[in-house]
């Protein structure tokens, strides 16, 4: 007797539930979900593009190599200048400027010393 | 415009890879084949409707979010997202769901009979919604997927996972429960004490 009113009471209370109305989407849920599978992709295709690193920024704002390849080549002219000058860059700087060329060490022999007896 | 014969159509898991290499189209077409069923499941369990576009909104991202792991030989995709939602209503339920109390069922407008029957059904939902709260997790969703959705022991072996003889013992179990649950209210929802 109580397993049958049990029974009929399970049975009602998810005829119930079971007998709401067919769920029919709205508009707007549509438009939610359908904005979620856009941005998924949008994400997807956002993730797969190559990342550029910090390096590759730098090498990209200074023109790539077709800016880099020259500027390389007067960095070392200049520095290759500067520690072996030409023999006649002396007379020739005389006769522009006016004035001799001095070669002056930037660190002395003794402060090499004192920086190999520091601790 | 016809319907292409049911041979014909895309089935879901070509739908769901179609969208995963980027066809939008599918995507429409497969929400549009899927979201009702989706929606009905979470209304069922939650016996709410704003709630349950909630789930069922958070059910088809998760598809989009899987789809391009989505191996073809796996689960079907109803079998998958009847287990989804089946978790995120009992996830939402464990949250919201206990101790709903009839008193938050909204008065009626007026005083019809209509108007009545409509309270005293929205107070079963909310009482049915209270119990699978309290009811231990898998025993809610077993229960759900045999009694709420209809289906086989088998489907809902398949879907949630379980061996067969478990997803059994998880139903009869899971009734059992909600009938305790339920008969002491069997008076304020409105059944006949006497009968």
């Amino acid at each position: 007797m109580t397993h049958d009113r049990d029974e009929a009471l399970f049975r009602e209370v998810i005829g119930v539930a079971r007998a709401q109305p067919p769920a029919q989407p709205g508009e707007d849920l549509l438009a939610r979900v359908m904005a979620d599978a856009e941005q998924e992709l949008d994400t997807r295709a956002a993730a797969r593009a190559p990342r550029r690193s910090a390096l590759a920024a730098v090498w990209a704002a200074l023109g790539g190599w077709a800016a880099v390849g020259p500027m390389a080549a007067a960095g070392v002219t200049g520095l290759w200048i500067g520690i072996s000058p030409p023999a006649g860059l002396s007379a020739l700087s005389q006769g522009v400027l006016g004035a001799q060329i001095v070669a002056v060490p930037l660190l002395g022999t003794e402060t090499l010393a004192g920086l190999e007896a520091a601790p | 415009m016809s319907v292409p014969p049911l041979q014909d159509r895309p089935s879901d898991e070509a739908l769901l890879a179609a969208y995963a290499q980027g066809d939008r189209a599918a995507a429409l077409a497969l929400t549009h084949r899927v979201l009702p069923r989706v929606l009905g499941q979470a209304q069922r369990m939650l016996g709410d409707a704003a709630e349950a576009e909630d789930v069922a909104q958070e059910a088809m991202l998760r598809l989009w979010r899987i789809a391009p792991d989505w191996e073809a030989d796996r689960a079907r995709v109803t079998t998958w997202l009847y287990r989804v939602v089946a978790n995120l209503c009992t996830d939402r339920l464990r949250k919201t769901g206990r101790g709903v109390a009839l008193e938050a069922v909204p008065e009626p407008q007026d005083d019809t009979p209509g108007a009545a029957a409509g309270m005293q059904e929205a107070a079963r939902r909310a009482a049915l919604r209270a119990a699978l709260a309290d009811l231990p997790e898998r025993q809610a969703r077993a229960v759900a997927l045999r009694h709420l959705e209809d289906l086989p022991n088998p489907e809902v072996a398949r879907i949630m996972g379980e061996r067969l003889r478990t997803v059994e013992s998880l139903v009869a179990r899971g009734k059992k429960g909600l009938i305790a649950r339920l008969r002491g209210r069997r008076a304020e929802l409105g059944y006949d004490d006497d009968a």
